[in-house]
């Protein structure tokens, strides 16, 4: 057996899978998405890519986990034999590679912390100040190290005294940070000239119906959806090695994906209604839709100006900031315990495995740290590959056999729902649809982004895309041999 | 706020809350029925 560690409870491996799902997207993404494209009408596609990409895929994750009982790399071999470890390792590389630059936005939610709880930030020229930390280099250095730091402590805990233990705290504290911020807003009194709270929930929820036949909305919402609860990220599979045999996957699943929406849906309703309680109508609608420097306009350019505006709104931005630092805590806790997951199962202590995954994640976050085009490259190379993580998923179910996976690693558990034949057709039909419909849509936008479609080295272009998806695959394919021999044996370290 | 606004805002957080609230629920009672059983399952 390769761990001697598990969560000692069914509620404990869901509040820590919480902690993976809900990070900075549900706070800073989705209120901005949401509002760029149609609000209600959005909801409606969001909601059921919830129940046809994410929640099967979670469902897998969890069965491919205990079945294995190994990390992401060793999980596909077991599953499908050992020439398919590639694909657990790339799925693997490109969590890691968003653990690298994901460490950084923690950075910047604890600097931003800090600064609002010093009052540094209080009604400042949101762009102003960003672009001064941003220009001094080695803050956000600093701040990844921080966060680096507090959480590969946490990793270096172990499962239940580093793992569980966090996230019985985080999880619940992020839950009631978001509905006390969401609360305030929604009885925010209107400052004049702006529209008041409640227009904030008519733009929130109003649903324009013509926007459904916009296949922009759906693709948003897919991808939203495929980002959002990491699904197909190789998390889920990681803390589903520590699980008891017989815990239930399909409510445990279904409890994580709607977690993961009700946190998105808090974030919502605390940011939209507080930015129409404080803006005239024109000014609100840009400051929901700016994307800003490196897609952080609403959260670090908008947040300073408007919470100082509002009474006690230094104290919510306390808050706010809060939950955006105990969101990403929680996920890059996640994504370190997968490295560490795949180090361990190559033979490697935890406490080693840690080190080398901690100092090479600081390491290699340094670049998009001091770099904001380099992060926007990363982000966007790894983000859409992503959806080919998820797609491996798949893959590799309906090579194991769909009705088999189903029948001899899912029903087996003690499921509060039964898994039904609807899982066969996402698994076969439905997932790789999305998949070539999302892949399709997200590499055409790179290849008419207005850089060089085929440029390596562009920032968001079909071929930086390519490039660096192929060289990570042709190196795992060449080296599949050692890393299944390394990562599949049965002398995986235990602590 | 207009009927549909409402209609839809009951209806989406009806799903999303009520469901995540619902499934929540069933997963510590089943924790207790588990814990009252002595123990957390086996593990392979």
């Amino acid at each position: 057996m390769a761990t001697n560690e598990i969560f000692t409870s069914r509620w404990a491996l869901l509040v820590a899978a919480l902690g993976m799902a809900v990070g900075t997207g549900n706070i800073w993404r989705f209120p901005r998405i949401v509002a760029n494209n149609g609000g209600g009408a959005f909801l409606i596609p969001w909601l059921l890519f919830l129940f046809l990409w994410a929640i099967p895929l979670l469902m897998v994750e969890t069965a491919m986990g205990r079945h294995a009982r190994r990390g992401v790399v060793g999980a596909f071999g077991k599953l499908i034999g050992p020439g398919s470890a590639w694909m657990g390792a790339f799925v693997g590389w490109c969590t890691l590679a968003i653990m690298f630059y994901y460490s950084v936005v923690a950075g910047w939610c604890i600097k931003y912390l800090i600064a609002a709880i010093t009052g540094e930030v209080v009604g400042v020229e949101g762009l102003a100040y960003w672009d001064g930390f941003q220009a001094t280099v080695w803050e956000p250095v600093l701040f990844h190290l921080v966060a680096m730091g507090l959480c590969g402590y946490v990793v270096y805990r172990g499962v239940v005294a580093g793992i569980e233990k966090a996230s019985k705290v985080l999880i619940p504290a992020l839950f009631l940070l978001l509905a006390v911020a969401a609360a305030r807003a929604l009885t925010l009194p209107a400052q004049p000239g702006a529209e008041g709270p409640m227009a904030g929930l008519t733009f929130l929820f109003n649903p324009d119906w013509a926007d459904l036949l916009d296949y922009r909305i759906w693709l948003e919402a897919l991808t939203q959806s495929a980002w959002s609860t990491g699904a197909g990220w190789g998390l889920l599979l990681t803390y589903a090695v520590y699980s008891s045999s017989k815990d239930d996957i399909v409510g445990s699943s279904m409890t994580i994906g709607l977690g993961n929406n009700s946190a998105s849906l808090l974030a919502a309703l605390a940011v939209i209604p507080t930015v129409f309680a404080v803006l005239p109508l024109a000014e609100a609608e840009r400051a929901l839709t700016e994307s800003g420097p490196a897609s952080t306009g609403l959260s670090f350019i908008w947040v300073p100006r408007l919470f100082a505006e509002i009474p006690g709104g230094r104290f919510f931005m306390i808050l706010f900031f809060l939950a955006l630092v105990v969101a990403a805590l929680s996920s890059l806790i996640a994504m370190i315990e997968l490295g560490v997951r795949i180090f361990m199962d190559a033979g490697m202590s935890r406490h080693r495995a840690l080190r080398f995954v901690a100092t090479g994640g600081f390491v290699l976050g340094i670049p998009s740290a001091v770099n904001l085009t380099f992060f926007s490259n990363q982000d966007a190379v790894w983000g859409i590959g992503l959806m080919v993580s998820g797609f491996f998923f798949a893959l590799a179910v309906r090579r194991f056999g769909v009705a088999r996976f189903r029948e001899e690693l899912i029903e087996p558990a003690d499921n509060d729902i039964p898994v039904g034949r609807w899982f066969d057709f996402a698994i076969k039909v439905l997932i790789p649809l999305e998949f070539t419909v999302l892949i399709v849509w997200w590499l055409y936008q790179a290849a008419t982004s207005g850089e060089a479609w085929w440029d390596p080295f562009g920032v968001f272009t079909l071929g930086t895309c390519l490039f660096q998806w192929g060289v990570v695959l042709l190196i795992f394919w060449l080296a599949n041999d050692r890393i299944a021999a390394q990562t599949m044996g049965d002398a995986g370290a235990v602590d | 706020m207009t009927t549909s606004t409402v209609l839809m805002m009951v209806l989406i957080l009806g799903i999303v809350w009520g469901g995540f609230a619902a499934l929540l629920a069933v997963s510590m009672r089943a924790d207790r029925r588990r814990t009252g059983g002595g123990g957390n399952g086996a593990h392979e």
